[in-house]
């Protein structure tokens, strides 16, 4: 039977239990009892959706025990780091509907739950020469390991199941081609312009009656176009793969049980490809030699029997060059602009509060449909915002970390660039040139106070005051006997004196 | 004696939005008999109304004299109010029926009885504060409001239009139109001749010889000299109000109407009143060159009385008038 430790209690008898500095009876290690292996993984699953399996890898054992009655259950032995990790493991545990115990060798006790928050003691030890002795509230058990479950080869065991919403993942895809389809999809990728890198690896054969090994093309493809996703998921022998993690990717239109982004099993050297419909993951140790699929573009020879000879010299025919860009390895300097495009101008403004007196009046913006330029000479980190430019020539920037191809001098490359009057040349990544007119940078300063509200005082209150409205004549009707009262004064002297004496009509 | 509900409602509906401003609601015609027998020592029970209206009329008096208080209405400005409210209920298309079409005339013919039974003010300062009351008569404007709509139209005079006829506008297509109706042309409408209105409305004016002679510029009805106007500027105080009231209103018109009403005088002492005034208020026109420099004590405009000519000396026949009519 269990006690519940108590507030400031020193003592335990549960060998190699003690304290933690929150009182809570704590041992050097965790254990996790589930009844079956399903419901490790729903606990394996519970665990990597919320938090990465890596902390607890190095220490994670999981061995299948069997009591002395014969019942076999699941244990997970992992080293109990505190209070926090044990308390999220037990939750866990308690929702897949293990029970979770600590100590250190081979007695654990009940971990803490809500009846004893400083967790439980044993009143008196078993004993027995089992490897593992669990004590709970409601039993006492003794097991003996049977065999130890490797993390890694469960995970391979586990099969995907169906999720068709993984097929909408944007990203980098692996495509796994059989040895005969390879060729024709290097064709496909090379004529439709897919950027793709292709290797060939090998599985060794199934059985000794293959003649020889497994051959499979691997491709690698930053971005597969829409329209081919279809032909790819389609067409047997291909397989198209989601990167999950690092090392291991699932087939599209399947996911794994288990977070595989949280579970760091398998070596980042290698490969492992999930595939659903029941089939058996594609391991590899080791990621085979990939190769850009332009490489294999049809190679077109000239026979090259005559070689016609320069007889006399005359104007020679055109060798100018595109320009191109080559990222530099070179350390950054002069990088005094900055590209803020219009998605990222909420980002400006914030940064525009924290800004020095310094920094705002010395920096300039140019406004443009695509975004604002920000340009200061003393260097533009201060703003961190948007993608930086180096200035090459005064009025010439090239984005910064490249370098401009052929390596012409500068002069040149503005010369080339038509040397604009009045512009200042932007030159992308993508070499794209964009001008900006220089009398449209403005101190950023003056650029960012929007318009303030004012609300204008009348200063003609007075006039207001005094001013009266129009007087307006309203017709109603005067009622249904409007002259009844009326009457003519002839014959009838006012009540009193009103009239001036002499008017025509009037009293006196 | 008429009762002071109607006179309280007189001064409410007719009296304070003529001087303050707004919405002139005409009262109940009231006729000779009862113009003429309001209580003298009537005095507006509405504390509110009557100070805003004093302050009013204070201001409409400095613009001619430094005055700091107008005495109330008496007993002849409340029943020249009255006539007045008469004279604009006679342009009332609701006063009559098929078979009352006379009532316009009749009511025309009673407010000339009330301003032939109410004579000239008898001071300087009864004439400014009868002016105070009746200075922004030719400011009162009626609007008419033409409503059309796609099967038909209609007309409001001085009403505003039935508020079914402005239902689903963009739907029926209504258009309205409203047109504010200067002094003038109230009468156009209802079975009174324009002539007929105008006249009782110019003897109604002679009533207030400061507001006859401010409004001089008016297009009609046409100024013309009378005894009041007349006895008012024959004083050099008068005379000097007068000026400072037809300057006031900045009417560029205003000379020209008073050389053509002095035309239509005989040569004789009328005419050469009205000549002098003519050259006084011409140069105060012109941006009072010319005039002496001593300003208008408060004291003088209290105390100065007009009546250093009687109206009734100068003749109709002097003034080139018509015989007056009946009492």
């Amino acid at each position: 039977m269990l006690e519940r430790v108590a507030l400031h209690q020193t003592r335990l008898r549960t060998p190699g239990l003690g304290l933690d500095p929150k009182g809570v009876a704590l041992g050097a290690k965790g254990v996790v009892l589930l009844p079956s292996l399903d419901r490790l993984v729903a606990f394996l699953s519970l665990y990597t959706k919320s938090g990465s399996l890596e902390d607890v890898l190095r220490t994670l054992n999981v061995e299948v025990v069997k009591s002395k009655l014969g019942a076999r259950e699941v244990t997970l032995t992992f080293g109990a780091d505190g209070c926090d990790r044990m308390d999220r493991i037990a939750e866990i545990a308690r929702l897949a509907g293990g029970s979770t115990f600590t100590g250190t060798s081979r007695h654990f006790v009940q971990y803490r739950d809500a009846g004893a928050p400083f967790g439980y003691d044993v009143a008196e030890i078993q004993p027995g020469d089992a490897s593992l002795m669990l004590y709970h509230s409601n039993f006492t058990q003794a097991y003996n390991v049977e065999r130890k479950v490797e993390v890694r080869s469960l995970i391979l065991r586990l099969e995907p199941h169906v999720e068709p919403s993984t097929m909408l993942e944007p990203g980098a895809k692996w495509i796994a081609a059989e040895h005969g389809l390879g060729p024709a999809l290097i064709g496909y990728f090379v004529r439709s312009s897919v950027e793709a890198e292709v290797g060939l690896a090998e599985w060794p054969p199934d059985s000794s009656f293959d003649d020889g090994p497994v051959r499979r093309y691997l491709f690698r493809v930053p971005e597969i176009p829409s329209r081919m996703l279809p032909l790819l998921t389609g067409t047997p022998g291909l397989g198209v793969f989601n990167p999950v993690g690092e090392g291991v990717a699932v087939e599209l239109g399947f996911r794994h049980p288990i977070n595989l982004r949280a579970c760091p099993v398998f070596p980042a050297g290698g490969l492992v490809l999930f595939r659903g419909r029941g089939e058996e993951p594609l391991e590899l140790p080791r990621m085979p030699a990939l190769g850009a699929v332009r490489g294999f573009a049809k190679v077109i020879l000239h026979e090259g029997k005559t070689t016609v000879a320069a007889t006399k010299t005359g104007t020679p025919g055109s060798i100018s060059l595109p320009l191109r860009l080559l990222p530099s390895m070179d350390p950054w300097r002069g990088v005094t602009a900055t590209w803020v495009r219009k998605e990222e101008m909420p980002l400006l403004r914030r940064i525009a509060y924290v800004l020095g007196p310094e920094t705002l009046r010395k920096t300039t913006v140019a406004f443009t449909s695509i975004g604002a330029f920000v340009r200061n000479v003393g260097g533009i980190e201060s703003i961190p915002v948007g993608e930086f430019f180096r200035e090459l020539h005064p009025g010439l920037f090239v984005v910064a970390g490249y370098d401009p191809l052929p390596a012409v001098s500068p002069e040149v490359l503005y010369q080339a660039l038509g040397a604009p009057p009045g512009q200042v040349l932007f030159v992308g990544r993508d070499t794209k040139v964009i001008g900006v007119p220089s009398a449209a940078f403005v101190s950023l300063e003056t650029a960012l106070l929007e318009g303030q509200a004012w609300a204008p005082l009348p200063a003609e209150a007075l006039e207001a005051a005094l001013a009266t409205e129009i007087p307006e004549l309203v017709l109603t009707s005067p009622g249904l006997r409007p002259m009844r009262e009326v009457e003519s004064a002839a014959g009838a002297a006012p009540a009193t004196p009103l009239l001036p004496p002499g008017a025509p009509g009037g009293s006196t | 004696m008429v009762p002071l509900a109607r006179v309280e409602d007189l001064a409410r509906g007719v009296l304070a939005p003529l001087v303050l401003g707004g919405k002139l609601s005409l009262v109940q015609p009231f006729g000779a008999k009862l113009a003429l027998s309001i209580d003298p020592g009537f005095r507006i029970l509405d504390d509110d109304t009557r100070v805003r209206l004093s302050v009013a009329r204070v201001r409409v008096a400095r613009l001619i004299a430094p005055l700091d208080s107008i005495p109330e209405p008496t007993a002849a400005d409340w029943a020249l109010v009255a006539a007045l409210n008469d004279l604009l209920q006679a342009t009332n298309h609701h006063l009559s029926g098929p078979f009352t079409r006379g009532r316009h005339e009749r009511l025309a013919d009673l407010v000339d009885e009330v301003s032939a039974a109410v004579g000239p003010p008898r001071s300087m300062i009864a004439a400014i504060a009868r002016h105070t009351i009746f200075a922004r008569l030719f400011e009162l404007v009626r609007k008419d409001t033409h409503v059309k709509w796609w099967t038909g139209s209609a007309h409001f005079r001085g009403e505003p239009p039935a508020g079914r006829l402005l239902k689903w506008k963009s739907f029926r297509r209504v258009q309205t139109d409203t047109n504010a109706i200067p002094m003038a042309d109230l009468v156009d409408g209802v079975r009174l001749t324009k002539e007929r209105w105008l006249s009782s409305l110019a003897l109604f004016l002679t009533r207030s010889p400061l507001t006859d002679l401010a409004t001089a510029g008016r297009l009609v009805p046409t100024f013309a000299w009378s005894p009041a106007t007349l006895a008012f500027v024959y004083t050099p105080m008068g005379s000097r109000l007068a000026s400072r009231a037809v300057a006031s209103t900045r009417n560029p018109r205003a000379n020209a109407a008073l050389e053509a009403a002095i035309n239509r005088l005989p040569a004789g002492k009328a005419r050469s009143i009205a000549l002098r005034f003519s050259e006084e208020a011409a140069a105060k026109l012109r941006g009072l060159k010319g005039l002496p420099k001593d300003e208008l004590k408060p004291q003088d405009a209290d105390g100065a009385d007009a009546q250093e000519i009687d109206p009734e000396s100068i003749t109709d026949e002097e003034m080139g008038l018509p015989p007056a009519p009946p009492a």
